[in-house]
């Protein structure tokens, strides 16, 4: 701590620490001003005072020293003194500049009352705006992830300062912590003003406010530090109620991952309760803005801390992107009582498979059984495939287009032109879904300098020589499928022994050995003996899996076990998938557009959710332009973060026309109100020295204990009160009291 | 009865002009607010009988002596005549102090003393009164006229407070001179070393005087209830002292009280009766008490 100083809010007042000194004057008149009395028991009065002369005498100058600090405590309180940090004193007075850290993470748009989180710290911060002295700078920053900085270098204008806090609405995402403390930091560097208010409004909602790890907790350590050095006072004003509670949506999944037109879509939905049980209620499945009557549900009542599943179905009839919504009652936090995905339906999953053996003849090409098993003809049994499959030569795999396939497979393709890898590698930076097979032809070599490139590339494994004798087929290897874990396999977890052996009794005669480089994040799905054989890893925005044996019969008696078309189909899916699930941000995240690079110059915009209930027109919702670059053989482009939940819609065209639409929604984290108290703040931020005030009511009407922090007044007359005591208790242990009874 | 305490109030005696009345006052109340008059029964004794002749007072024929003889008799008393009451007023300058609202002590003293004259000579007795201050001032030899009233209560109301006293030293003086045994009656305020007054007490007794001593104390002396800053200016030069009563008030009250009960303790050993009279307390507390010793005294030498 630097060396305090105290300032005084109405320094003439300390002219009453002149009054301190009448105590003395009194004592002093009093021996000057005296009555007369004749005496005749002066015998008596002479042995008394020449015995009691030493007491007498330390009992008049304590009562004077009591009396004497009572009157100057006094006269301190009522020149208010403030402690300011030295340096502090030339500011005093002075201008300063506030920066108010305004939380704006969803929690804020808690409705306390009759009014919410939010719009209580606006409340505050607008009396604080317009309480404060002429010559008074603000900054203006909202807690949130990312963090925004609506006024950074201090404005001066109350008006625009207002304004600009009117027009605020609470991004509905989380926070970061760290990343907004760096906010407020920059923000303090704009400005030259010596003394420097941080005033944090929010609920300190215990999510928002831990910091995530320990290279975060250093960081706030130190910008804390620099605050400190800074002489930056931060104050924080606590809106939450630590008993407040709330139920939310918390995840909103449909299955299967791919839907296509006519397929029974199973929406499950996972509803928590935090911080207090609620009873039932209702839940409705709403596609489109359209509620679907016969999809209303009951909705359990749930206990503290439990959550509920429910299960929705739904078959979508015609192509297109959907806003699904999950609906429930709603509560005191609105925003998380819907939760949005959005389903694009399909009419197929266009995949395209490339043959690096093409051989004329049934099942003797190397795609033929993948080909089969993936679309099967109308007239096998089993519901309709929803794959669309397209079989081509590795010679036209780098003529063609391969923009229009939602997942590529390769099968023993020997070797790869540099400009098929970059076809692929845009494929994949577009979230399109790669798999390799390998086989008798493919050159490790190539492979592992133009695809893994030492972990740099998309392939998720370095091949390694093969291993096993396909000739004789005597020394099979099997399958270990490593406990089911990898979600591929999830559906064989628990199955009846012939099920299972569908998948274990599959002999592989020759693979080829995968190098999986460590902490590469990449995933094995299953094993032979000790090596991977299927691997996975994302690439990009999309999938990619590498299966070190063949596709087709060569290397293994897969194609004749029930487990191959089950397998390839999952694998088909799981290599797709990040084309569908990439639909669906987190609020506080842009919307990546990824488009194929000859789309370039098309327009893109982003249109906005409506933010309330009641729908609103197009135009008044908030849209941006978006400027598409070429960026891995695609065309991409970014949109300004997300900061509401719900439907966002991305025009492109012209000359293209097409709309994609994206679902936000709110972090699910961001539903536990559960609160920091003061203690715990502290204990969270160590090394941050603030002032803590949970009772923002009087707030309302003025802040001038916000503007006169640091004043110590009340614990002056306190003191007061605690000599007027003592001064009481000492008089009458002095004896006036008690001999005046007696007598 | 309702009236004697009026009578008795040292207040509204000291309003009264002229001490004798004051004191015809006081006795009168307090003897009629007593049930039995004081003179008859205790101090009056039968003797004999004598023949009657007129202008003989008839109430004191004995009618059973003529129911029986058919002749008058008068009832002969032997009265205690001449019981001998030496009254010692101190009027040294400190018995000239009085605090707000009261009497001062020599006035309260005069008022006792005047009131115990009266009473003595009611009584047939003989009264002596000798006022002292550094020395013995005046002294009245004894005598039971009733006209020696009126000299004690002239020399009394003629004795100012002035100079310093050494009591012992009078007492030693004032023994040598009663040359007849009696009643001693001593009202002062003895303030004084208290080895030396009962030194002196003790000679009285030695003398085989009775003594009865009246310590006249002003309430303020014993209560000390002064609350600013005060300047007391002592009384026989005793000099100056600036003094902030309040934080002295239960020292200076011990040493009152230490001293009080060492003469009281001191006469108690040599069968004196101590009697504290504070100046805002009626009269009667005196009378009765130099009643009672006199009584006391009665009894004993019978």
């Amino acid at each position: 701590m630097p060396v305090l100083f105290a300032a005084f809010t109405n320094p003439l007042l300390l002219w009453g620490l002149a009054g301190a000194s009448v105590p003395l004057l009194i004592h002093l008149l009093n021996r000057r001003k005296f009555r007369e009395e004749s005496w005749a028991a002066m015998r008596f009065l002479l042995a008394a005072m020449r015995k009691n002369q030493k007491r007498i005498q330390i009992e008049h100058w304590l009562l004077l020293l009591v009396r004497t600090l009572l009157l100057a405590c006094l006269a301190l309180a009522m020149a208010r003194p403030a402690l300011e940090a030295l340096g502090a004193l030339d500011s005093l007075g002075g201008r300063r500049h506030w920066l108010l850290a305004i939380d704006g993470s969803m929690s804020m748009e808690f409705e306390n009352g009759e009014s919410t989180r939010f719009d209580q710290a606006r409340t505050v911060a607008r009396r604080l705006i317009q309480d404060a002295r002429p010559g008074d700078a603000f900054s203006l920053v909202l807690l949130a992830d990312p963090p925004r900085t609506v006024i950074g270098a201090p404005a001066f204008a109350k008006d625009a300062v207002l304004s600009a806090l009117d027009s605020q609405t609470v991004p509905q995402g989380g926070m970061d912590l760290a990343g907004s403390f760096q906010a407020i930091d920059a923000a303090l560097e704009t400005s030259d003003i010596t003394r420097k208010e941080i005033v944090f409004l929010t609920d300190l909602q215990s999510e928002g406010w831990k910091p995530a790890g320990a290279s975060q907790e250093e960081q706030l350590r130190s910008i804390a530090e620099r605050w400190e050095a800074k002489r930056a006072h931060s104050q924080v004003i606590d809106l939450g109620q630590a008993d407040a509670k709330n139920r939310a949506v918390v995840a909103v999944e449909t299955t299967p991952a791919i839907v296509t037109i006519g397929s029974n879509v199973a929406v499950k939905a996972r509803v928590k309760a935090f911080g207090g049980g609620y009873p039932g209620g209702r839940a409705q499945l709403v596609v489109d803005g359209r509620v679907l009557a016969d999809e209303t549900q009951e909705l359990p009542a749930i206990k503290a801390g439990d959550e509920t599943e429910l299960e929705f179905r739904h078959q979508f009839a015609a192509m297109g992107d959907y806003l699904v919504e999950v609906r429930i009652d709603q509560d005191s936090l609105p925003v998380d009582d819907r939760r949005f995905r959005i389903v694009p339906v399909r009419e197929a999953v266009d995949v395209l498979l490339v043959d690096g053996d093409a051989k004329p003849g049934v099942f003797q090409s190397e795609t033929a059984f993948l080909a089969e098993a993936l679309s099967p003809e109308t007239d096998s049994p089993g519901q309709a495939s929803a794959i669309r499959v397209k079989e081509v030569t590795e010679a036209q795999l780098s003529r063609g287009d391969l923009s229009g396939y939602d997942a590529i497979v390769l099968c023993n393709v020997a070797r790869f032109s540099r400009e098929s890898v970059e076809a692929l590698e845009s494929f994949v930076g577009q979230g399109g879904g790669l798999v390799f097979f390998t086989g008798d032809q493919v050159r490790p070599e190539n492979y592992n300098s133009l695809l893994f490139k030492g972990g740099k590339g998309i392939l998720p494994a370095e091949i390694l020589p093969p291993i096993g004798d396909p000739a004789s087929r005597e020394t099979p290897f099997f399958f270990d499928p490593l406990g089911f874990r990898h979600p591929v396999l999830s559906d064989y977890a628990g199955q009846p022994e012939p099920v299972v052996a569908s998948l274990a009794n599959v002999k592989t005669f020759r693979y080829h050995r995968l190098n999986v480089p460590a902490d590469s994040g990449t995933q094995t799905v299953l094993r032979l003996g000790p090596d991977p054989l299927i691997v996975e890893a994302r690439r990009g925005r999309g999938q990619v899996l590498l299966v070190g044996t063949a596709a087709d019969r060569d290397w293994s008696d897969w194609p004749i076990h029930q487990s191959y078309p089950v397998l390839m189909e999952k694998m088909i899916y799981e290599a797709a998938s990040q084309r569908f699930s990439d639909r669906n941000v987190t609020v506080g995240e842009p919307i990546d557009v990824v488009l194929p690079a000859k789309a370039a110059d098309s327009e893109v915009t982003v249109r906005w959710p409506d933010r309330s209930s009641a729908r609103q027109a197009d135009n008044e919702r908030r849209s941006e332009r978006l400027d598409l670059e070429v960026r891995d053989l695609s065309s991409f482009a970014r949109s300004p973060v997300t900061d509401l939940a719900g439907d966002y819609q991305v025009e492109v065209g012209p000359p293209t026309s097409k709309t994609e639409r994206f679902a936000a929604n709110p972090p699910a984290t961001e539903s536990d109100l559960t609160k920091l108290d003061v203690a715990g703040l502290r204990v969270g931020l160590p090394g941050w020295s603030f002032d803590y005030d949970n009772d923002w009511k009087p707030l309302k009407k003025s802040t001038s204990s916000l503007r006169q922090r640091g004043e110590f007044h009340r614990p002056l007359l306190w003191s007061v009160l605690g000599l007027l005591l003592i001064e009481s208790f000492l008089a009458w242990k002095f004896g006036h009291h008690r001999n005046a009874n007696r007598s | 009865m309702d009236e004697s305490p009026r009578y008795l109030d040292p207040q509204t005696l000291a309003s009264i002009q002229g001490l004798d009345l004051a004191a015809r006052l006081a006795v009168e109340g307090y003897v009629a607010g007593m049930h039995k008059s004081p003179y008859h029964g205790v101090s009056v004794e039968f003797a004999e009988h004598r023949e009657y002749v007129p202008g003989d007072d008839i109430r004191h024929v004995d009618w059973k002596v003529w129911s029986k003889t058919d002749k008058f008799y008068l009832k002969q008393y032997d009265e205690e005549t001449n019981l001998l009451t030496y009254l010692l007023l101190d009027t040294s300058e400190s018995m000239g102090y009085a605090s707000e609202g009261h009497v001062s002590k020599l006035q309260y003293a005069q008022l006792v003393a005047a009131a115990l004259s009266y009473l003595v000579l009611q009584q047939q007795d003989s009264v002596s009164l000798a006022t002292f201050n550094a020395k013995v001032d005046r002294f009245l030899r004894p005598s039971g006229q009733p006209s020696h009233l009126k000299d004690v209560l002239q020399v009394m109301s003629a004795t100012p407070a002035r100079q310093k006293t050494d009591l012992g030293a009078i007492f030693h003086d004032l023994a040598e001179r009663f040359k007849k045994r009696g009643l001693i009656v001593l009202l002062s305020d003895l303030f004084d070393e208290p080895s030396r007054i009962l030194a002196g007490l003790r000679h009285f007794r030695h003398r085989r005087h009775d003594v009865i001593v009246f310590q006249v104390l002003d309430p303020a002396e014993l209560d000390f209830p002064f609350r600013q800053t005060t300047l007391f200016k002592g009384l026989e030069g005793l000099g100056d002292q600036l003094a902030d009563p309040a934080s002295l008030r239960r020292a200076y009250q011990d040493e009152v009280n230490a001293f009080c009960s060492e003469l009281r303790k001191g006469c108690q050993s040599i069968n004196i009766d101590y009697v504290l009279l504070r100046t805002d307390q009626s009269l009667d507390q005196a009378l009765s008490s130099y009643l009672a010793t006199r009584s006391a005294r009665l009894t004993r030498s019978r």
